[in-house]
């Protein structure tokens, strides 16, 4: 569903045109879409930008806006890793806007480390225990043993999943996306952020 | 763009060590290619394990505390991970350490879960790390009509099982050889492809496909028995009886040799 971001409001006609160049078959298209706003995401993440996910979705809604004006796109990626690359720019130079939740996060603390430490690990319990039971097992079962029993450890769980390693790691770092997010929504609540 | 140099440059990359150009060269790469963006995110959790290790050389380290670690969410990222490994650390020693019905019962429901999650964790460690010290022996299934024999061990290595299988080179597809049937016996967990293949044509990663070409697994492909094998571990539970073909590819992703595999049942 199209968002609302900073500047003008989105249209149907915008979102439906950008599916369209994305894909003619609907179901595609939509996969296509999250490919390219996990990409987007990525680029703001790798970039180091604050609030990499609301960045990536500016930058489709910029992108959606341009095809409603009847832009004429013809590299669709390539015409949002511009806009990604301006917007990252803009937000560098530019004052930091940021979300509630987030600047509720950026406000000063004035605890001492040990207490943001301990509220952090009880942020990040609380969303660990709140994940289904199955993740649990996979995160942490990733995560278990030295150096050196890792790798075979890991092999183990794949194997057992029958998954092959890289199928594995996907998916542990979903179950760990969901959890930072969870943890940074909770430490903003708490004003515990890192 | 091979692995190993997707995953030398995705490390700069993410070190801020890239020039402006490379940089834009890169984000072209991983827009264009879903892989390639998994690859760099791997890249990414190696790196913060190294970090957390303690094994990053001294100049990655300085610059991933100077420009990686100056990201919250990277922050966070590497925070979660510390913590997720602490967790885990944690519950393996509790199961090691805790008798086992009346101190689980007696734990508040987090403990409960860690040490649930440490049993199936113990056992996937140690059906890894004991593999070594058992035994294998040369399995025989009988004749099958029309087929020659199925030469494969079994490899009891506690858990999991595994059947051994070598694929001959006569076994390319195309040639006019009887290519042996694969009988996979009960309760494998693993079936193991030992491939010949020419020494001049090393294979990096191996592909098991349906000859619809249905891919049913993707593993590297390990040097291994001799120097002249390759060896892939494929989930029996991805092999029913079936007509498959084997892809070996190079690093580049050239094709270095297939064959035909037959899966039969019992």
């Amino acid at each position: 569903m199209p968002r609302v971001g900073s500047g003008r409001p989105l249209t149907r006609t915008g979102f439906e045109r950008l599916l369209d160049a994305l894909d003619p078959d609907p179901a595609r298209a939509a996969d296509e879409y999250e490919r390219m706003r996990r990409a987007l995401a990525k680029f703001f993440d790798w970039r180091g930008a604050w609030s990499p996910d609301d960045c990536a979705d500016e930058t489709l809604d910029r992108l959606c806006r341009k095809l409603d004006e009847g832009t004429a796109i013809e590299d669709l990626r390539a015409y949002a890793r511009g806009i990604a690359r301006l917007l990252l720019h803009e937000r560098r130079r530019g004052p930091t806007f940021a979300v509630l939740d987030d600047a509720a996060a950026m406000a000063v603390d004035t605890s001492s480390e040990d207490d943001v430490e301990a509220r952090q690990r009880a942020c990040f319990d609380k969303c660990l225990d709140a994940l289904p039971a199955d993740a649990r097992t996979v995160v942490l079962g990733y995560y278990t043993g030295d150096r050196r029993d890792k790798i075979a450890n890991r092999r183990a769980l794949a194997m057992t999943a029958a998954v092959s390693e890289n199928a594995l790691r996907s998916r542990v770092q979903r179950i760990r996306d969901r959890l930072e997010g969870c943890v940074r929504a909770c430490a903003a609540a708490e004003g515990t952020h890192s | 763009m091979s692995g190993e140099s997707i995953a030398a440059e995705a490390r700069q990359y993410l070190l801020n060590a890239t020039s402006d150009e490379e940089s834009l060269a890169f984000e072209r790469h991983y827009f264009e290619d879903q892989r390639t963006l998994e690859a760099i995110a791997a890249v990414e959790d190696d790196l913060i394990e190294e970090y957390l290790d303690g094994v990053l050389e001294a100049g990655d380290r300085a610059r991933f505390e100077r420009v990686y670690l100056v990201s919250p969410a990277h922050r966070n990222r590497v925070d979660t991970i510390r913590r997720l490994r602490q967790t885990a650390t944690e519950a393996m020693s509790e199961s090691r350490l805790a008798a086992p019905h009346p101190r689980v019962a007696a734990m508040a429901p987090r403990r409960r879960i860690q040490a649930r999650f440490a049993a199936l964790a113990a056992a996937a460690v140690v059906a890894l790390t004991t593999s070594v010290a058992l035994w294998t022996r040369t399995h025989h299934t009988p004749p099958r009509p029309g087929a020659p024999d199925v030469v494969g061990r079994v490899s009891m290595r506690g858990t999991p099982h595994v059947f051994a299988f070598a694929i001959p080179a006569g076994a390319l597809r195309g040639s006019d050889e009887v290519v042996p049937n694969l009988v996979i016996p009960p309760d494998t967990d693993l079936v193991a492809l030992e491939i010949s293949v020419e020494r001049n044509r090393p294979a990096a990663t191996a592909i098991v496909a349906t000859v619809t070409g249905e891919e049913v697994w993707r593993s590297p492909a390990v040097v291994a028995p001799s120097p002249n094998q390759v060896r892939i571990e494929v989930p029996a539970a991805r092999l029913p009886p079936d007509d498959y073909i084997v892809t070996l590819m190079s690093e580049t992703q050239q094709e270095t040799g297939r064959y035909a595999l037959h899966v039969r049942a019992r």
